[in-house]
């Protein structure tokens, strides 16, 4: 996945500093986030190839793009993304989770935000 | 009617750019939908207490929250997950949209010149655009709503178009009715019997919500403008893919130049909060002036309204002014919409404010709608 366009792109020349004492860990986390999502492609594709040769005993680079996923694989590969990124941020969400126990708050209310 | 229906101007993604496109959809769902609320927690159990310690009193307005907030480590970090997934997102688009994009340029030509096309395109290239506008990446679309690189440009269309599909699917929103869809249904029960004849959809973007009137009432003549050049480009051709008369203006919803009286219905989709309080106010006494007696204007938007919300969510809400480029999202947020309407020219008892319920009751908009007397 590129970054780079064929022209100008004002929000990223200003992109914003969250961690200004630690900006290294800050590029990272965008470094981390591209990765989760290679990974997950690369996974997909090899879930593509594995119906294609329970199919056809065959596969070529073709029938890879031409692929339309069935309801049901596609309802698969939600619920795997989603089980994915569970266990990716298993410890983040243990914190969060923990932290909204601790304050007496509830993740569902959070949106409400009434007065 | 689908909400994202398939037509000839849609980039094709290839096999991984739809998986990464996906997975990154997933992604911004679970940041926004999962990680987010715990910031709140991270605020009464760490940066309330730290902000108290150093400052000497808890912070109690918004913005002494979001001071507060800025020194919080976790809340710096989510910060960044959730800018770096907003970037994921048109990184991804860009891929297939650029690698598509010759293909897409001839498609796009043969529906601009066919002989039985059913609307029209007319661009002015001294159309005035708000430097604001021109110099922002609104939600931090590649090069903002009025990239525009030569005559036969219409990436900032296609952007909105694919990047607007990610997003809503991300968040849930309107998969099962359109914004175009939810407001029709609002005029058949706010305006029994109302049928518009000509109809005029304000700062239009892709034209994702003019091609829904056009089919809906099907006798009517509609017309659709836009500040940006690349949007209409591409909402002209993709009314033609699927078939619909919409007629496409490069023109400020400030002075649209149509005549007095020139329209019973003109409407607006998510464009208020685009917008400052004195474009809104000019966009609101065009509508007026635009308007036959009788006739409806219905402005559609975000249901984000600060009076709704305790300080802690302002702050919170306005993580997106700061950082996904919303420069008007608090400006429209405080905004008066009733008082505007009303100096527009609209009599109170005939203005309505409030929400319009998706029909799965899942979601709301919020809308500002009057008849005019």
């Amino acid at each position: 996945m590129s970054t780079d366009s064929p022209f100008e792109r004002p929000a990223q020349e200003k992109r914003p500093e969250f961690s200004p004492d630690e900006p290294i860990a800050e590029r990272l986390v965008r470094l981390f986030m591209n990765l989760t999502t290679e990974l997950a492609v690369v996974r997909e594709r090899l879930d593509t190839v594995e119906h294609l040769l329970a199919e056809k005993g065959q596969v070529t680079a073709a029938d890879i793009e031409n692929y339309v996923p069935d309801g049901d694989t596609e309802a698969q590969r939600r619920a795997w993304r989603e089980a994915y990124i569970q266990r990716v941020f298993a410890d983040l969400q243990a914190e969060v989770d923990h932290a909204i126990a601790e304050a007496g708050q509830s993740a569902d209310a959070f949106g409400a935000g009434k007065r | 009617m689908a909400r994202n229906p398939d037509h000839a101007m849609l980039a094709r993604a290839s096999h991984d750019e739809a998986a990464r496109t996906s997975f990154i959809g997933a992604l911004k769902l679970y940041v926004g939908r999962r990680l987010r609320p715990g910031n709140r927690a991270f605020f009464e159990l760490e940066a309330k207490p730290d902000y108290a310690v150093a400052i000497g009193k808890e912070p109690a307005t918004p913005e002494e929250i979001s001071t507060a907030m800025h020194g919080n480590p976790h809340w710096q970090l989510w910060s960044a997950m959730n800018r770096a997934t907003q970037e994921q997102m048109w990184a991804s688009v860009q891929d297939t949209l650029l690698r598509e994009t010759p293909r897409l340029t001839e498609v796009w030509k043969e529906l601009c010149q066919r002989s039985d096309k059913r609307g029209s395109l007319e661009l002015d290239p001294d159309c005035d655009v708000p430097e604001v506008i021109r110099r922002s990446e609104i939600h931090l679309q590649p090069g903002g709503y009025t990239l525009d690189r030569g005559d036969d440009d219409f990436l900032a269309g296609a952007f909105y178009e694919s990047g607007g599909a990610v997003y809503s699917r991300a968040q849930g929103v309107g998969t099962k009715e359109s914004k175009a869809e939810i407001i029709i249904r609002l005029l058949e029960n706010r305006y029994p019997g109302f049928t518009p004849t000509r109809i005029l959809d304000m700062a239009c973007s892709a034209g994702s919500s003019s091609t829904p009137y056009a089919e809906a009432f099907p006798e009517a003549e509609v017309h659709a403008i836009d500040i940006g050049p690349g949007l209409l480009r591409y909402a002209h051709a993709r009314a033609e893919a699927l078939g619909v008369a919409v007629h496409f203006h490069q023109r400020n919803v400030t002075d649209t130049g149509f005549p007095d009286g020139s329209f019973d219905l003109v409407v607006s989709h998510n464009a208020m909060h685009e917008m400052s309080d004195e474009t809104v106010g000019a966009m609101m006494r065009e509508s007026h002036r635009l308007l036959k007696p009788g006739g409806v204007c219905v402005h559609q938007d975000v249901p984000l309204r600060y009076e709704n919300l305790d300080d802690y969510m302002q702050f919170d809400y306005g993580w997106d002014l700061n950082y996904n480029c919303e420069p008007f999202w608090k400006v429209y947020a405080t905004n008066d919409l009733p008082g505007l309407m009303t100096a527009a020219g609209f009599k109170a008892d005939d203005v309505y404010v409030g929400f319009a319920d998706q029909s799965d009751h899942k979601f709301r908009w919020y809308v500002a709608t009057a008849k005019k007397a």
